[in-house]
């Protein structure tokens, strides 16, 4: 579904991404771990099309087609979502009004009929029930004064509005109680799925107790050093990144046999 | 002084003509009105940008357009194409030019009118020589000597006292196709709400076409003690149009005044609102959104003075600006020594969606007591990249991303219109002025 080939990006000036391969199939999850500032976001940022961060080596093809080619919004309506580390507070837009908006330009790219406002708010309360989201938040203007977890879930539930077929989540699982990580948790599981692909960006092994990654990646320095299984988390989680900091001028040789080269 | 003769020519003309066909309307005491206003016209002349508070704002081409006024009936305020006309609201309606059919909104009774300023005046009741051209002073405004001078109709609004209007009332000026080219008109509207008297006010400009014509407008109200109104003053005029308007508000005390402006459209619009917080304790709040693209270019100039003490005011004024646009914000809040203990908050934001736009915002304080809170402040700004990209990533194209963002700025001032029908219709029509 995805492949990340040698990807190359920088910001004023400054090289953040350097050479990152990674191959996600579908019906897979993939987990990035890495310490802060090695690049997580960035990537995060440049598969949904942030042109302030300028690719300057590398490809990306997803479902065949050239991503880094493509419009942020016609990534989306292709499928591709992004949960923000940071979501943006929109003061002054309607959080229902945007998002009924956004379900619509996706129908419309599939040639689907537009949701009317009943027809979508039905949906919108069943899939609110599903991450316990309360209904009053969706009154609000979009993100606006929500708190870090408020946040988290808002995000969570526009995917499941969207219905994506790849779901990047930048530390989605961050800021997030016990029992709300649990129903985030248990909204990433209900939106899994043989066509569906999930790359989770977390810090923490919590919450891959309740979504359980097929692959674990470490980043570090803007390059993908080792790839494992969901044993190589808890390994993490032991004995943090400072192993990864001593050999991180070595070849990404784990993410090198993903991938076919550059 | 004889090129201005030349240039007052025309007026003069028409003043004459007007003086013939309204002889008798409000008597001797309002051709006397008119005749002083006309000489203080003859004296000023039109202020050019040497004038301080004509700075930024150029009268230039709308005194080289020498326009006229029609010689007809209610030619002062000859109009009919109206761009505000949303369904849906239970109003007492008065539309102009006056069409006959709503020669009385079921407004007469002991304790109101609502009507043609030109019948109030025949009419000759005690409230319309008591406040008509007492507040709006023209001694030193050119543009209101004008308006006085051809003081011929209008809307009229009087509420005796505790008399509370459920439905608004909705004056409607538009202009008329055949005048909307080469006219000027001069609408006067005149409300004054007795004690504990509560009601809403819409005010309508609009026209539509290219055709280079004037409406140069003026408004007092008067709100006696704990007296309430909403105002919503909203300007859509066609697009060789220039818009002058003038709002004076003379506030007694615990009166309550809520005025929401809108400025958009016409080549040229000027609108000042006036508030004399003359009473304690009273209340006032001015809200407005302007809206310029293209080579438009709208002014907007409050005043808010403070005479007695424990009054409250509240300002907020945000601009949404594109192509080569030009705006221009002066708010004035003036503290009167006796005025202590005031509280006076004011605020300017703008939205630039284009780099060749330009705005001028000014505050400016002059408090003369010294237990007061006063603030203000003034931001300028972009549409913010951070926003438009959470957007687009969800699928929403640029263009509707910026447009979504642009109304949610606007909303902060537009969710103040109650009227749910007339907030919608003003919120699609005004902002797509922008050309986004
Ligand atoms: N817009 C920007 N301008 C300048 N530097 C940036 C910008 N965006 C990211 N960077 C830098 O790039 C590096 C990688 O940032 P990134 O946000 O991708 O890290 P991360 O792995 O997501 O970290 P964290 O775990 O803290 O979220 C950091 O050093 C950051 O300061
Ligand atoms: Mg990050």
């Amino acid at each position: 579904m995805l492949e990340v080939r040698n990807l190359h990006a920088r910001v004023e000036g400054k090289e953040i991404l350097r050479g990152i391969d990674l191959t996600v199939a579908a019906g897979e999850v993939h987990a990035i771990m890495g310490p802060n500032g090695s690049g997580k976001s960035t990537l995060a940022q440049v598969l949904a099309g942030r042109d302030t961060y300028e690719v300057t080596a590398g490809e990306v093809r997803y479902q065949g087609q050239d991503l880094l080619d493509m419009a942020p919004e016609l990534r989306a309506v292709e499928g591709v979502f992004l949960g923000f580390q940071y979501p943006v507070e929109i003061p002054g837009l309607n959080s229902l009004y945007f998002l009924r908006a956004a379900v619509n330009a996706g129908r419309a790219h599939r040639g689907e009929e537009e949701l009317d406002a009943m027809d979508f708010m039905a949906l919108a309360k069943e899939r609110m029930q599903a991450v316990e989201m309360g209904e009053d938040l969706l009154r609000r203007p979009v993100n606006a004064g929500f708190s870090g977890g408020e946040k988290k879930r808002a995000e969570i539930f526009q995917m499941t509005m969207l219905e994506p077929t790849l779901a990047i989540l930048d530390e989605t699982d961050s800021g997030l109680d016990i029992d709300a990580l649990k129903v985030v948790a248990q909204g990433i599981n209900l939106f899994r799925g043989p066509e569906r692909a999930i790359i989770l960006v977390t810090h923490y092994q919590r919450l891959l107790n309740y979504v359980v990654p097929d692959v674990v990646h470490v980043i570090h320095n803007g390059r993908l050093v080792k790839s494992g299984g969901k044993e190589l988390a808890r390994e993490l989680e032991d004995t943090g990144y400072s192993w990864v900091e001593e050999s991180a001028g070595e070849e990404p040789a784990a993410a090198a046999d993903r991938s076919q080269g550059a | 002084m004889s090129q201005a003769a030349s240039e007052h020519q025309g007026y003069l003309e028409d003043f004459e003509k007007l003086n013939a066909r309204v002889s008798g309307n409000g008597g001797g005491w309002a051709g006397e009105l008119r005749r002083r206003a006309m000489e203080r016209f003859r004296h000023l002349g039109f202020p050019s940008t040497r004038h301080e508070e004509w700075k930024y704002t150029s009268l230039e081409p709308l005194r080289k357009a020498c326009l006229r006024t029609p010689d007809v009936s209610g030619g002062a305020v000859a109009w009919r194409c109206d761009r505000f006309d949303s369904e849906g609201w239970d109003r007492h309606a008065l539309t102009f030019p006056w069409d006959g059919a709503n020669a009385s909104p079921d407004g007469d009774g002991d304790d109101l009118f609502i009507g043609r300023l030109a019948t109030a005046m025949e009419g000759r009741p005690p409230w319309v020589e008591a406040h008509l051209g007492r507040h709006a002073d023209y001694d030193d405004h050119a543009l209101r000597a004008l308006n006085t001078a051809f003081l011929e109709d209008g809307g009229a609004v009087w509420l005796g006292p505790g008399r509370v209007l459920e439905r608004p009332v909705h004056m409607a000026f538009a202009a008329v196709p055949e005048h909307a080219s080469g006219g000027i008109v001069h609408p006067r509207t005149l409300v004054v709400a007795g004690a504990g008297s509560r009601l809403t006010l819409v005010e309508t400009y609009s026209g539509s076409g290219e055709g280079v014509y004037c409406t140069n407008a003026v408004t007092e109200i008067v709100l006696e003690d704990d007296a309430e109104l909403d105002h919503y003053r909203l300007v859509r005029e066609g697009g060789g149009a220039f818009h002058l308007g003038t709002v004076q508000v003379h506030q007694a005390r615990n009166s309550r005044y809520r005025s929401l402006s809108v400025t958009s459209g016409g080549s040229m619009t000027r609108v000042e609102i006036n508030a004399l917080l003359d009473g304690e304790g009273a209340d006032c709040l001015l809200q407005g959104l302007y809206v310029a693209g293209g080579t438009q270019h709208v002014d907007n100039r409050t005043a808010i003075e403070h005479a007695r003490p424990h009054a409250t005011s509240r300002e907020l004024y945000k601009g949404v600006l594109s192509g080569r646009s030009r705006a221009v914000f002066n708010g004035k809040i003036v503290v009167r020594k006796e005025a202590q203990k005031t509280d006076a908050q004011q605020s300017n934001k703008n939205l630039m969606l284009s780099r060749d736009a330009e705005i001028d915002s000014k505050p400016q304080l002059e408090i003369l007591a010294d237990d007061v809170r006063c603030s203000h402040g003034t931001t300028i700004g972009q549409l913010e990249e951070d926003e438009l990209f959470y957007l687009r990533s969800r699928g929403l194209n640029e263009g509707l991303a910026k447009e979504l963002l642009v109304h949610g700025f606007a909303g902060e001032v537009l969710d103040g219109i109650a009227i749910e029908p007339l907030r919608e219709g003003v919120e699609n029509g005004v902002l797509s002025e922008l050309g986004i």
